[in-house]
């Protein structure tokens, strides 16, 4: 244990730092102690050491204020420019290569999906037109199927009109011939006088010269020839008129067709080609 | 400005100009300090601002009632220098010819001068020791051996060197009377 006296004598020592460690521990502890006579005494010492390195001079120092001013500083917001030490900016720089090569690398596997999505997109875009042409084709199908319904619908009615004229009672039937002027045909008349309605059909009757027309008529004892309707026979030769029966001309005495300018005529002006008499 | 109070206040308000005059006065002084402890040129630079910065960032811990302001910041330096040169293992040896030299700033005349007749104090100081307890002193603060070490270092009984420490003291003591802060 050292004595006030023998920590005094010391603290020269101390402020020079030439105390071994475990009397500079003692020192130091009485000082903790609160010893304020040693604090200025070793104040004192700390002193006239500081002034030691002065013997030294500084004429020929580098000047590091600005370096020193620079680190003190806070650093400015934005990009700086950071020179590296060399171990550290090498494998930085390695680090940096590996990164490209692997973007790159990545870059290449991503162009290389792009081309494979860009291919699929063509092969859909392919089969997308294949289809839609292929729906194209299905729906004129189906418009002429639906044309085909109609028409088979349409026919359906018709034959519906006449099962209800065949059906009705009272059906009256006139065959029409060939007139010595025509070449061979035949038609027939069917209708209902109570019912008003008539059918009439032809067979083998030839195509009509252009800007001419077969009119079909009924001979009454009251009016003569009464209009019933005009037609041009199918390319097999087969007519069809849904007429009706006139109920102010009187009795029918007969049917009969000729050969009309097209459009037809009040009264008949060309060859009788046809006639059924009742 | 005034060493300690106004200008430890400044820096502890982070004032750039209160660094800036202790750099003034005392950075040559520093550098010159590690570079006669450490030989090393760099080294000496580095620790320089080493021990500038660390004054900088913990002057709130800087305690008036243990010595001056630059008693400190030597302090300091001369820690650094000592650990990285035992750190070394040994200093590394240039000649002075090869440190880069620049102009001292010597923007503060004032303060110039005073510190001009204080290094002119510290070196009748010295001058009036003899060989012997200068290079006990020497050997105490450039190279951090204890008197022990100096002891086994130049063969000499522990309590002589021990003696001759401390009239070495005294004797610079009474030298530096004229600037000293703390009587």
């Amino acid at each position: 244990m050292m004595t006030h006296e023998e920590i005094q004598a010391d603290l020269s020592l101390l402020a020079l730092g030439a105390l071994d460690a475990d009397e500079r521990r003692a020192i130091e502890e009485h000082l903790r102690a609160g010893c304020q006579a040693c604090e200025r005494e070793l104040a004192s010492w700390n002193e006239i050491v500081g002034l030691m390195p002065l013997e030294l001079g500084d004429a020929a120092s580098p000047n590091l204020k600005s370096a020193l001013l620079a680190r003190v500083r806070p650093a400015p917001v934005g990009a700086k420019v950071i020179r590296l030490p060399r171990w550290v900016a090498v494998p930085l720089a390695a680090a940096a290569a590996l990164l490209i090569a692997v973007g790159v690398s990545h870059d290449a596997r991503l162009r290389g999906d792009l081309d494979a999505q860009r291919e699929s997109a063509d092969r859909l875009r392919a089969e997308l037109d294949g289809a839609q042409g292929e729906l194209k084709r299905i729906g004129r199908l189906l418009a002429e199927r639906e044309q085909d319904v109609a028409s088979l619908r349409a026919a359906l009615a018709s034959a519906e009109e006449s099962l209800t004229l065949l059906q009705a009672p009272g059906l009256r039937l006139v065959r029409l011939k060939e007139t010595p002027e025509a070449r061979p045909a035949e038609g027939h008349v069917l209708f209902n006088p109570e019912g008003g309605r008539a059918l009439f059909y032809g067979f083998e009757l030839p195509p009509v010269p252009a800007g001419k027309t077969y009119e079909l008529w009924w001979i009454t004892d009251k009016q003569g020839p009464i209009n019933a309707g005009l037609f041009h026979p199918d390319e097999r030769g087969l007519s069809r008129v849904d007429t009706s029966v006139p109920t102010t001309a009187g009795a029918i005495q007969a049917a009969a067709v000729t050969i009309e300018p097209a459009g037809g005529t009040p009264k008949p002006t060309g060859p009788m080609v046809l006639l059924g008499k009742s | 400005m005034a060493e300690t109070s106004e200008l430890v206040l400044a820096l502890r308000n982070r004032e750039e100009r209160a660094l800036t005059e202790i750099y003034d006065r005392y950075g040559g002084g520093v550098y010159q300090l590690a570079l006669r402890i450490t030989r090393d040129p760099g080294a000496a630079q580095e620790i320089t601002l080493d021990a500038f910065w660390q004054v900088w960032r913990q002057a709130d811990r800087f305690n008036e009632r243990q010595g001056t302001l630059s008693s400190w910041l030597f302090t300091i330096a001369r820690s650094r220098a000592i650990d990285r040169v035992r750190a070394a293992g040994a200093a590394k040896r240039v000649e002075r010819e090869d440190v880069a030299v620049l102009e001292h700033p010597g923007d503060q005349p004032e303060a110039m001068t005073e510190l001009a007749e204080r290094q002119r104090l510290v070196r009748e100081a010295l001058a009036a020791l003899t060989p012997a307890q200068r290079a006990a002193l020497e050997l105490a603060y450039y190279e951090g051996l204890s008197h022990s070490q100096i002891a086994a270092r130049l063969g000499e009984p522990l309590g002589t060197v021990k003696t001759r420490i401390r009239q070495a003291m005294t004797t610079m003591r009474r030298s530096l009377a004229p600037v000293l802060a703390v009587p």
